[in-house]
């Protein structure tokens, strides 16, 4: 009989690992996030003004100085200072096929759930959670999944009377 | 001030209540248990189920929900060296060296009691310090407002991550989302490219998003767990009454590091127990066994992160502040309920502080009791595989999400939110003070408007105010002295660094 009160038996198929360099990363993170807020530093320009004080745009337009100070003193840092060791540090992520698998099968779900419906979508959704998340014993994938399908349905709709439409 | 306790304590003859505060407890002993979920993430998953419920029930849950979560951090911290929760570490310190010597009963013990001793006080110097404050706070115009809000903001995000820098790049983010939507003021659509997004960025979905769904990516990541050894759980019930009244002195003090450095925005219990743990072991007699296994190791910082809870209750129910991610999540839970907390709310609902405070002390007796009852139960959480958690809350965070509207718009909002806080956890960017200031922009940009168009625009209104320049000046210290000090310590760095030439 499978023990399911752990996961000696629940062994990845692969175990696989990319390793980005920090700093290349952060810099990426920073550039997206620098023309995001271009974007909404020029928006913010076109929202109308006050002649008392600051209208609609003027709270928008300090946020979007405050978020362009912090990402240029932030790609400085990055860019400018100097490494302290050696080895330059990295951002690893474990796993990376089944993280991306993830968000497809969610963003996947989600779409699909007007047609699913809530008790097929949750069973299928954790289904296939759990199976990208390593788990391989088949009275947990199988046995799980129906189950918290019902609960939520019961504690949602019968308990607290939230109904899907 | 009786007369309200009264009206408090009536709030639990509805039998919805207590049970409310049961079902807290247990749901924050089962998540505070499993390392890597935590009282934010618990509060944020319960939102949706707080969705058909009476408001007073709902905050009876998550705040004992809130409470028992710190108490069960620190099981896996004594079994297993992994505390559930950052504020158990100090606990692990010397609760796991107890396990390795067969006390786990004895370690156990000591933190739940120590937990609730904790709470119980934490509970008395809420009552006695909120009250007052929202009084004081009724005084506030919108120059202090502003200032206050700016404050907790700053405070939150200067302390909350390594770099200054990323805190304030975090809290621009929150404040850039909350921007979109309608202009409360002039009704103008800002940022608003779909009528969806007319009444702003839903809160409970971007909450699930950013705290529960970046985290089943984190455990997709680190993919399956493996079982842990059972420990004998001798001794749980057989510690003397003499080894907690020994601790006197130290559950008063550490009771009081722990409530007052939880009022303060962005500290938290983690902050209050390391202190409370380093001043435990400076007036010690036995300082030498910290580390090693010392009960009033334990008791300091279980003590003190319990009343840290109350702590940070403090600002949010007096001045509708969050200091935390968790007090600002149940901020967004009570806005769910048209509850807007704040020096208002004592006058215009006081039965919601004071059931708040009524439920405090009522909860201590019964998490005590399921804590030392299910002790070999909470043991066995740990050990539930990780898939199957991960499983559990990306389902319960998508149809919450759905739920909170009953459309797809929201859970979209969480999809969204569940890769950007992935991103920015990875990029090790605070996603805390990304909700708080989500939670506090309106507040910040209402009163920034309404104080200077009474001003006529006048900037100096901030400053001619003494209470607002004070809260101003401490905002501005708070991210000027960290810097400064970041600053000296790369000067120094590189000094040290450079080739000394004779």
């Amino acid at each position: 009989m499978s023990d399911l009160s752990h996961d000696s038996e629940a062994k990845d198929d692969v175990v696989s690992e990319v390793k980005i360099s920090k700093k290349w990363f952060e810099v990426f993170v920073y550039i997206v996030l620098f023309l995001v807020n271009a974007f909404y530093f020029k928006e913010s320009l076109g929202l109308p003004g006050s002649p008392r004080g600051i209208g609609a745009g003027g709270f928008p337009f300090l946020v979007s100085l405050i978020i362009g100070a912090s990402l240029i003193a932030l790609l400085g840092v990055s860019l400018v200072a100097p490494r302290k060791g050696e080895v330059e540090p990295f951002i690893a992520v474990r796993r990376p096929v089944q993280v991306v698998s993830v968000i497809v099968v969610m963003l996947a779900m989600v779409l699909s759930l007007p047609w699913t419906g809530p008790l097929v979508g949750i069973a299928l959704l954790s289904l296939l959670v759990m199976w990208l998340g390593g788990e391989r014993r088949y009275l947990l994938l199988l046995g799980l999944p129906p189950l918290l399908s019902v609960g939520i349905y019961v504690l949602f709709v019968l308990v607290l009377g939230v109904y899907f439409d | 001030m009786i007369d309200n306790l009264l009206i408090g304590l009536d709030a639990f003859a509805n039998p919805m209540v207590p049970l409310g505060l049961v079902a807290g407890a247990l749901i924050g002993y089962l998540i505070g248990a499993i390392p890597g979920l935590g009282p934010s993430l618990g509060i944020a998953l319960m939102i949706p189920f707080t969705y058909g419920m009476d408001p007073i029930v709902s905050i009876v849950m998550l705040v004992s929900l809130f409470a028992a979560a710190e108490y069960g951090g620190a099981i896996s911290g004594i079994l297993l060296n992994s505390p559930g929760t950052a504020a158990a570490v100090a606990t692990a310190w010397d609760g796991y060296p107890l396990t390795k010597q067969g006390k786990t009963g004895i370690a156990l013990n000591i933190s739940i009691i120590s937990s609730g001793v904790g709470i119980f006080a934490s509970a008395v110097l809420l009552f006695l310090t909120a009250v007052p404050l929202s009084e004081y706070a009724l005084n506030f115009g919108p120059t202090a407002y502003f200032a206050l809000a700016l404050l907790g903001l700053s405070l939150v995000s200067s302390l909350s991550s390594g770099s200054l820098l990323k805190g304030a790049l975090a809290m621009g983010i929150g404040l850039a989302l909350a921007t979109i939507g309608l202009d409360t003021q002039t009704g103008v659509p800002r940022f608003s490219y779909h009528a969806d997004f007319f009444e702003g960025l839903p809160l409970v979905p971007a909450l699930l998003g950013l705290f529960a769904l970046s985290e089943v990516l984190y455990m997709i990541e680190a993919g399956a767990s493996h079982k842990t050894k059972n420990q004998p759980m001798s001794g749980i019930l057989a510690v003397p009454f003499k080894t907690f009244y020994k601790m006197k002195t130290l559950f008063l003090r550490s009771s009081l590091i722990g409530y007052f450095v939880g009022v303060i925005p962005g500290a938290g219990a983690s902050v209050g127990s390391f202190v409370s743990y380093a001043v435990a072991k400076r007036f010690s007699k036995n300082p030498e066994l910290f580390g090693k296994g010392s009960y009033e190791g334990i008791a300091a910082s279980e003590t003190a992160n319990n009343a840290s809870v109350s702590g940070s209750l403090a600002p949010m129910l007096a001045l509708g502040i969050p200091g935390s991610a968790t007090t600002a999540i149940m901020i967004g839970a009570l806005m769910i309920h048209g509850i807007q907390p704040g020096p208002l709310l004592f006058t215009t609902n006081p039965q919601i502080p004071y059931t708040v405070f009524v439920s405090l002390w009522i909860s201590v007796p019964i998490m005590v009791f399921i804590g030392l009852a299910g002790a070999r139960f909470w043991a066995k959480v740990a050990d539930i595989p990780r898939p199957a958690i991960a499983a559990i809350v990306a389902s319960i965070s998508l149809i919450g999400a759905y739920a909170s509207e009953s459309s797809m718009f929201p859970v979209y909002v969480a999809l969204a939110f569940g890769v950007i806080g992935y991103v920015l956890r990875k990029a090790n960017i605070p996603l805390a003070p990304v909700i708080l200031a989500l939670v506090l922009g309106d507040m910040l940009e209402t009163n920034l408007r309404r104080a200077l168009s009474m001003s006529n625009g006048d900037v100096m209104t901030f400053v001619t105010n003494p209470l607002s320049a004070t809260l101003l000046a401490v905002a501005v210290l708070s991210f000027a002295l960290p810097a400064l000090g970041a600053f000296r310590n790369k000067i120094k760095g590189f000094r040290r660094q450079r080739p000394i030439v004779r």
